[in-house]
C-alpha cells in the first residue's frame, strides 16, 4: 500500500544518511594518514574516487587539505558533501513525515541544524576530526532512533535497503582511494599502501580489533582487503551490506506483496556472485578492477530497483 | 518579601476577558486564574521558550520557501490558555452544527433546484456570478448532501461576552493541527497547571475525521479507502497535511501519485501496483483540482477526477464549489438562510453586516467609514481589510473611491472590540485580542471539536489575528 514516491523517499533518506557518515569516515582516514605527510597530496585521491576533480577545480581554490575537507564537509553546492547529504536526508524525511516516527524526524531536524551551523563556521584543520566525530555521532543516534522507533513496514524496508546499498558502495570507494592509480598497467607511481594505512582503514570501519583477533600475527594487507570487503561478520563490509540489501528485498516480497520482478533479482544475483568470487589476490590492479565492478553491479541493482518500485507505469 | 501576582499589571480595559469575564464584573475566582496568578513571569518565559524550541524540533511549523532555501517558522505559541465554560460550549456546539447544517442545505439547493434564489431570499447574481460558484457541480448528487465536510466557523466575542460569527470557512479551513499540538505542548510544559482540570479532550480529531469522511464514501463500499491530497512539501500548510494523514492513518498523496482510469475510478500508484481510492480529502483549491476541467496548467491536480466525482466513483471533501457559501457577501444572508431551510432562529448571531451592493447600506457605509471595518468579498487571510478607526486619511479616501467604483466587492461591519486574553509579551502579561475557530466535521451528521483554534493578535491593540499577519495561538480549554 506504500506509494512508490514514498518508497523512493525512504530509500534515499537511507542512502544520504549513510553517505554523510561515510564521508565523515573518509575524511577522518585521510586526515589521520595525511598528518605525517609534508604536502597536501594525500587529499587529491578523494577527488578522484568520487570523480570530483573537475568540480573541485571549478571552485578555483588551491588543492589544500582544508579546501578539500571543506568541499566535502560543508560546501552546500557540492552535491556530494555532508551538508548536501544532510539536506537531502531532511527533504526526503520531510516528504515522509507522516510515515516516520516523530523521534526520528526530531533527530534529523537537529542533525541538519548542526550541519548548517557547521557551514557557517570557518573551521581549522585541527578541528576536522572533532567535527567528523560529531557527524558520526549524529549518524549513530540516527541509526539508534530508527532502529528503536520505526514501525517495521515498507518504509522501514526501503530505508534500510537504501542505507545498505549506499554502505556497500561507499566502502568500495574508501578502499579505492589507494588503488584507483592501478587503473593503468604501466603506472609506476602506483605504490601499494602500507600496513599503517590499512590499520587506519580497519579502524574506520570499526574492524581493527576484530581483524587482529581473526588473523595471524603477520597478516598481509591483502587479508585486510578481503576482511573489509567480504567478511560477513563485519557489519561495514561490502558483503554484509549487500546481504542486508538482499534481505530487505526478500522481506518486501514476503511481507508486503511487493515482488521484485526478474530485473531486480538478476541484478542482485550478479552482485552476489561477484562478492562470492573475488580475485585470488586482492591487491594492485585486480583489486581496483574488482572494486570497480562491484560499484557497477551496485549501480545496476539501484537502477533495477528504481525501475521496479519507484517508476510505476 | 512582597508576594507578586502574575496579573498585577494586567488591564483588560473595557473588553471582555476570556479568563476574568466582563470588565464590569471581573471574576478571578476560577481555578485557572488562581493557579496562573502563582506563576512567576520568569517561569512562564522559561517554559515558553522550551515549548517553542520543541515546536521547532518537532517541525510543527509552516514553511516559507525563498531563493535562500526553506525556512521553517512556528506559529507563535502563547502559554496562557483560553477557557470556555461548559454552558458557553453547549451553545457554541449547537450553534456551529446549526450553521453547518444550513450551509449544506444551501449548497444542495443552489446546485440543484435553486429554490432560495427563485424565492428571492438571496439575490441570484450573488450566487451565480460568484467566483466560487461551480457550474460543473450542477445536479451532481453528493452522499448525504454533504458539501462542506470540514468547516471552520470564525467567532469573536463582544464586550458583553456574546459570541458572534465573523465568517464561515467551507474551503479546507486550516489550523486544526495547532489545536491538537498546542494541547500536547501544554500537557508537556504545564502539567502542574492542568492537573485535575476537567478539560474536554481534543485528541480524537483524526479518528473522527476519518469516520466522517468514510460516511460520505460512494455507497456500497465495504471499507472505503480515504486519502489526503496535498499540493506537496512546498505548501505552507504541509505540516498540517502530514499531521492529518498521520492522525487519520491514511495515505498522503499528491496529484502525480494518482490516476483516473477509463472507468472513471481513482487509483494511487503503490509499490504493489494500483490501489483504489474512494474518498479524497483534498487540500488544494478547486481551480487546481482537475486540469481536464479547470486550470489546464495545473501540475497539482488529478486529470479526470471530476469525471470520477460525477460518476459517483469517488467522493471529494470539501465538495468542489462549496466556497460560494463562505463568501463574505453570502455571509450577510446567513440568518435568513438558516430560517429558510431549518425554520429556526440562528443560535449564533452574525456581526451586523452592511451589504455595499444595496444602496441604503452603501450610503450608510460611505457616511460612517471612520467607524466601520470594510472587507473585500472573496478574499481570505485578512488581506485587503480596512479598519476605519485605525486607517489614515489616505487609506480612507482610497477605500471610498473603491467602494463607489465596485460596491459589490465589499461588505462592512461595525468595529467590534474583540475579547481579550492575558498573553505573555516581552513586557509581561498583557491583554491581547483573540478570536476562535471551532472545527465542524460533517458526514451523515455533524460533530464539533471541543474548543477550536484560539488565535491571538500578538501586537498591542491589533485585532488582526491571522497567522499570515503575525498572529499566534493559544490552547483552548473547554471545561466539563
Amino acid at each position: 500500500m506504500l506509494l512508490s514516491r514514498y518508497a523512493e523517499n525512504a530509500f534515499w533518506m537511507g542512502r544520504y544518511m549513510e553517505r554523510a557518515d561515510s564521508l565523515a569516515r573518509l575524511l577522518m582516514v585521510t586526515e589521520s594518514f595525511a598528518a605525517d605527510q609534508e604536502n597536501d597530496e594525500a587529499w587529491a585521491p578523494i577527488l578522484s574516487v568520487f570523480y570530483d576533480t573537475e568540480a573541485f577545480n571549478e571552485r578555483g581554490k588551491p588543492l589544500t587539505a582544508l579546501n578539500v575537507a571543506r568541499f566535502y564537509l560543508n560546501d552546500p553546492t557540492n552535491p556530494n558533501s555532508v551538508a548536501s547529504a544532510a539536506h537531502m536526508v531532511k527533504e526526503n524525511a520531510r516528504a515522509l513525515r507522516h510515515l516516520i516516527s516523530t523521534e526520528s524526524w526530531r533527530q534529523i531536524s537537529i542533525f541538519q541544524k548542526d550541519i548548517i551551523a557547521l557551514q557557517k563556521r570557518r573551521f581549522a584543520l585541527s578541528q576536522l576530526s572533532d567535527i567528523c566525530y560529531q557527524i558520526r555521532n549524529g549518524y549513530f543516534s540516527h541509526r539508534g532512533i530508527i532502529e528503536a522507533t520505526s514501525f517495521r513496514d515498507e518504509v522501514w524496508r526501503f530505508n534500510r535497503l537504501g542505507a545498505a546499498l549506499e554502505r556497500a558502495d561507499q566502502v568500495t570507494r574508501l578502499i579505492d582511494i589507494k588503488y584507483f592509480r592501478f587503473d593503468r598497467d604501466d603506472d609506476h607511481h602506483a605504490t601499494p599502501p602500507d600496513v599503517a594505512w590499512w590499520n587506519t582503514l580497519l579502524r574506520s570501519v570499526s574492524g581493527y580489533h576484530a581483524f587482529q583477533r581473526r588473523h595471524s600475527f603477520n597478516a598481509d594487507p591483502a587479508d585486510a582487503a578481503k576482511f573489509i570487503l567480504c567478511d560477513n561478520h563485519l557489519p561495514l563490509s561490502v558483503t554484509s551490506a549487500a546481504n542486508a540489501a538482499f534481505y530487505q528485498i526478500e522481506r518486501l516480497e514476503r511481507d508486503f506483496n511487493a515482488q521484485p520482478g526478474p530485473d531486480v533479482l538478476k541484478a542482485a544475483e550478479t552482485l552476489q556472485d561477484r562478492l562470492n568470487s573475488p580475485p585470488a589476490r586482492l591487491s594492485g590492479r585486480p583489486l581496483h578492477k574488482f572494486l570497480d565492478q562491484v560499484q557497477v553491479d551496485i549501480m545496476g541493482l539501484a537502477n533495477a530497483l528504481n525501475e521496479r518500485y519507484f517508476s510505476p507505469a | 518579601m512582597i508576594k507578586t501576582n502574575l496579573f498585577d499589571d494586567y488591564d483588560q480595559g473595557n473588553e471582555f476577558c476570556e479568563i476574568f469575564g466582563p470588565a464590569a464584573a471581573i471574576d478571578d475566582a476560577s481555578l485557572l486564574a488562581k493557579r496562573l496568578s502563582k506563576y512567576k513571569i520568569r517561569t512562564l518565559n522559561q517554559r515558553n521558550r522550551a515549548a517553542e524550541r520543541e515546536l521547532h524540533n518537532l517541525g510543527i511549523t509552516f514553511t516559507i520557501y525563498s531563493d535562500a532555501g526553506a525556512i521553517d517558522r512556528i506559529l507563535p505559541f502563547d502559554p496562557i490558555p483560553r477557557q470556555i465554560t461548559a454552558t458557553d460550549w453547549e451553545k457554541l456546539d449547537a450553534g456551529c452544527k446549526q450553521r453547518v447544517t444550513a450551509l449544506n442545505a444551501f449548497l444542495t439547493d443552489i446546485y440543484s433546484k435553486q429554490k432560495i434564489l427563485k424565492d428571492g431570499i438571496v439575490p441570484s447574481d450573488l450566487v451565480l456570478k460568484n467566483q466560487h460558484f461551480c457550474k460543473e457541480m450542477m445536479d451532481v448528487s453528493l452522499v448525504h448532501n454533504t458539501y462542506t465536510h470540514i468547516s471552520g466557523v470564525d467567532l469573536i466575542r463582544d464586550e458583553t461576552g456574546e459570541f458572534l460569527v465573523l465568517e464561515d470557512n467551507c474551503r479546507s479551513p486550516s489550523g486544526v493541527s495547532y489545536v491538537i499540538e498546542n494541547r500536547h505542548l501544554m500537557m508537556r510544559s504545564f502539567p502542574d497547571l492542568m492537573e485535575g482540570m476537567k478539560i474536554l479532550p481534543v485528541s480524537d480529531y483524526g479518528k473522527r475525521l476519518r469516520g466522517k469522511l468514510m460516511e460520505t464514501a460512494p455507497p456500497g463500499i465495504q471499507n472505503p479507502q480515504v486519502a489526503l491530497l496535498t499540493p506537496g512539501v512546498f505548501n505552507a500548510a504541509y505540516f498540517e497535511h502530514i499531521f492529518l494523514a498521520r492522525e487519520m492513518g491514511v495515505p498522503l498523496v499528491e496529484g502525480r501519485d494518482l490516476i483516473v482510469d477509463d472507468q472513471d475510478r481513482v487509483f494511487m500508484k503503490t509499490i504493489s501496483g494500483l490501489v483504489r481510492i474512494h474518498v479524497l480529502y483534498r487540500r488544494i483549491d478547486d481551480e487546481f483540482l482537475d486540469p481536464e476541467v479547470f486550470r489546464k496548467d495545473s501540475m497539482l491536480g488529478v486529470p479526470g477526477v471530476m469525471r470520477a466525482l460525477k460518476g459517483g466513483k469517488v467522493s471529494i471533501a470539501n465538495a468542489v464549489g462549496a466556497g460560494v457559501a463562505d463568501d463574505k457577501a453570502v455571509y450577510a444572508y446567513m440568518p435568513r438562510i438558516i430560517d429558510y431551510y431549518l425554520g429556526e432562529e440562528a443560535i449564533l448571531n452574525n456581526v451586523k453586516t452592511y451589504i455595499c451592493r444595496e444602496e441604503d447600506d452603501l450610503n450608510y457605509v460611505l457616511d460612517n467609514l471612520k467607524d466601520l471595518v470594510v472587507k473585500p468579498v472573496g478574499e481570505s487571510g485578512g488581506y485587503g481589510i480596512v479598519v476605519g478607526p485605525k486607517a489614515t486619511k489616505e487609506e480612507l479616501s482610497a477605500i471610498k473611491n473603491e467602494l463607489k467604483k465596485k460596491p459589490d466587492n465589499y461588505i462592512a461591519q461595525p468595529m467590534i472590540n474583540l475579547s481579550v486574553c492575558p498573553t505573555l509579551t516581552p513586557n509581561g502579561v498583557r491583554s491581547r485580542h483573540v478570536d476562535l475557530r471551532p472545527f465542524v466535521l460533517t458526514g451523515e451528521d455533524s460533530w464539533v471539536l471541543p474548543g477550536g483554534l484560539s488565535r491571538v493578535a500578538m501586537r498591542e491593540g491589533s485585532i488582526i489575528v491571522n497567522s499570515s499577519q503575525g498572529g499566534g495561538s493559544k490552547d483552548t480549554w473547554v471545561m466539563r
